[in-house]
């Protein structure tokens, strides 16, 4: 199987085979396979203990490893202590995510509530120019006041926040363009 | 007398905690909830729960009429109000008495002297205990500018704190007049949600603080005893994240000073039960400022515990209970040994400016093994609510160096696996290896100054380190299985593949089997 892995901007191609309970991955330096750049080659033996939790042998080590993924591909895994995420996709989220361009800041930016809580305060009003990281919306939850900024300099076009309001995460809370 | 049932007025760990030593103790227990914490931990590990109120805290844990009868109509005879919520409230103190149920902490004159800051800070500079200067009233309704004009006269940097407060609720450090009147009104508002008391007062800020506070315990003859330090200076935004026991910068001398002071201040207002002197203490020269007493147990206890060997809980409800306190100041100077260090999990995300992640804990691994000790107020399956303070739980090792206590905390941190929210683990991980904390050399300021080396490593463009090799290589293989059994289920495939169904179906039973 070939996936796809975007981590820290750079995209890798990742072709995976299944012996038994042993893995052969080869991580390709680039998003193709090139005969000047050899993949890295690991063979793992894996062991699935429980939802997403692994137990790694490879190469003399052992390893637990705790997995958590989206639909959209984004995985988080802890190994050791250190979490690491990245994105992991098959090769039909891979166009899409071509297409898709998410990447970029350009065009109108949506600014979502990032979790359940309550709009404390309000700082911009519909039509206002803002700079790029200037406060929109200030959210309280857990007790503690979350500025959300701009992610970009622009205009606030939409503005569906009001002082006192509760909100869910997710819930869409202005437009920037 | 004897209590035969306590009724806990908390939620989360500190509830827990105090039900683990009441049910060693014999004493049956009676928890409180509102509708967000129908399911949470702390209910099923009481005896009995009685419902409070809606999820908001002004409303359920906050409502001392609610709690009041909650006491009533399970006949506790005693109240244990944990920390935060109504437990440094002395009109719940008065309403207890007055329900004829025993209040586990201090008479609520002791409460009303120190519990408003500014009144304690007038109490102990009366005492002779040096203090920061600052304001010694909170700032009056429509006294705005005038209190602007006196942090002019003050000077900047200049601190803003709720009258009512602590945990750093409420409270803003301002580094220029510019920034005043938002700080002021932020403040304000934070207190009025936290403490239901929206008044705040003004203190110069020190440079190079180290916050260092001194465990007291006082019984009712008037015997008064300081259980050792702890320091508290990693902070960040006023908010504690590790502390530790013994400090590094607080000599033999400069503790018995201190402790003295404490229970000087604590006994000069008529204290009873556990009780905690906040100072600060000037990283270079060693002077200390008394800050304020805070009249109840501190989230931070167990390292106290630890370096003492003693259950604060059970001394809580023996002095409550009427007892007097089993030991000497001589027999805590012999009992004090080692290093404690705990660690407080925080439902949040560094990467994302500390955004707090309330959500469902879909596993939750605790560390385990020599001198570790978890007070946790969830489990696998548990809702962090969104209504509440985002600790979920704290970690506190002991050890007899400082050095084998931070190695035994990493250690524990990485044994530690919370999935489904995001929790502060690797932050506190990245804390332990900062070069200022592995020395002992540091303030309040270090987590603002150690920002950016706090963020996890980014991996260098082009290059991956051989666990990122791993990582990415783990979850190749997560969703090669994943894609394997959509495809065995018969949904469409995307992706080729020339495995038969067969082999696939033999190895994944391998792979579920482990072999």
């Amino acid at each position: 199987m070939r996936y796809h892995a975007i981590a820290s901007g750079t995209e890798r191609l990742v072709v995976v085979n299944a012996r038994g309970s042993t893995y052969r991955i080869a991580i390709h330096p680039g998003p193709l396979e090139s005969a000047d750049a050899p993949p890295r080659v690991l063979e793992v033996d894996a062991v699935h203990l429980r939802a997403g939790a692994l137990s790694l042998l490879a190469e003399g080590r052992s390893a637990r490893c705790d997995i958590e993924s989206d639909a959209e591909g984004r995985f988080r895994v802890l190994l050791g202590d250190e979490i690491h995420t990245f994105d992991l996709l098959d090769d039909r989220k891979h166009r899409m995510h071509k297409a898709g361009g998410q990447f970029s800041l350009e065009g109108p930016q949506r600014i979502d509530a990032p979790m359940p809580g309550k709009i404390v305060r309000v700082l911009v009003k519909e039509g206002d120019t803002v700079t790029e990281g200037q406060g929109l919306v200030v959210v309280e939850a857990m007790k503690m006041e979350n500025e959300l900024k701009s992610p970009k300099a622009g205009v606030v076009r939409e503005l569906h926040a009001q002082e006192g309001q509760p909100v869910e995460a997710g819930a869409k809370l202005a437009v920037v363009s | 007398m004897q209590f035969r049932k306590i009724l806990i007025a908390n939620r989360g760990e500190i509830a827990v905690r105090v039900a683990r030593t009441c049910r060693e103790m014999g004493i049956s227990t009676v928890a409180i909830y509102s509708d967000a914490d129908r399911a949470a931990l702390h209910v099923r590990t009481c005896d009995e729960a009685v419902w409070v109120g809606p999820p908001p805290s002004r409303e359920s844990y906050l409502v001392i009429e609610n709690v009041i009868a909650a006491a009533r109509t399970s006949r506790a005879d005693a109240i244990h109000p944990g920390y935060g919520f109504l437990s440094e409230n002395p009109g719940f103190a008065r309403a207890c008495a007055e329900a004829k149920i025993a209040f586990i902490g201090p008479p609520p004159e002791a409460m009303e002297e120190m519990g408003e800051k500014t009144r304690a800070r007038r109490k102990a500079s009366e005492a002779g205990v040096p203090i920061v200067p600052g304001m010694k009233e909170p700032i009056p309704e429509g006294q705005e500018a005038a209190a602007k004009e006196y942090a002019q006269r003050v000077g900047y940097p200049i601190m803003i704190k709720a009258a009512a407060g602590g945990g750093g609720k409420g409270m803003r450090l301002v580094e220029s007049p510019k920034d005043f009147d938002a700080a002021l009104t932020t403040a304000q508002r934070e207190a009025l949600s936290a403490f239901g008391d929206g008044r705040v007062y003004l203190e110069k800020a020190i440079s190079r603080p180290r916050h260092v506070e001194i465990q007291i315990f006082a019984d009712r003859s008037g015997t008064c005893l300081w259980l050792g330090e702890r320091e508290c200076s990693v902070q960040r935004r006023h908010q504690k994240v590790i502390e530790e026991t013994p400090s590094a910068v607080v000599t033999p001398q400069l503790r018995a000073q201190m402790g003295e002071v404490a229970c000087k201040a604590a006994l000069a207002v008529g204290y009873v039960g556990a009780g905690t002197c906040e100072f600060l203490v000037d990283g270079n020269t060693r002077s200390f400022y008394f800050l304020e007493m805070n009249t109840r147990l501190q989230v931070e206890h167990p390292i106290t515990e630890w370096c003492t060997g003693l259950d604060l809980v059970r001394w809580q409800i023996e002095v409550a209970q009427g007892a007097r306190l089993p030991w000497s100041q001589e027999d805590v100077l012999r009992n004090l040994r080692g290093h404690a260090i705990e660690a407080r999990l925080y439902a949040e995300d560094p990467a994302r400016n500390f955004m707090p992640s309330p959500g469902i804990i879909g596993e939750l691994r605790l560390s385990a093994g020599p001198f570790v000790r978890n007070d946790c107020g969830v489990e696998s399956g548990s809702e962090v609510p969104r209504y509440y303070d985002p600790m979920i739980g704290k970690l506190a090792v002991w050890a007899g160096s400082r050095e084998a206590a931070i190695a035994r905390l990493k250690r524990a941190l990485f044994e530690t696996v919370v999935k489904g929210i995001t929790t502060n683990t690797g932050y506190l991980r990245r804390i332990l290896d900062l070069e200022e904390f592995r020395r002992g050399d540091y303030d309040t300021g270090l987590l603002a100054n150690a920002k950016d080396r706090l963020l996890p490593a980014e991996g260098k463009e082009g290059e991956l380190t051989p666990d990122q090799e791993l990582a990415i290589s783990a979850a190749a293989i997560f969703q090669l299985e994943r894609d394997e059994r959509v495809a065995l289920q018969g949904a469409p495939s995307t992706n080729g593949s020339a495995t038969s169904a067969w082999a696939t179906a033999g190895r994944m039973e391998a792979l579920r089997r482990g072999r």
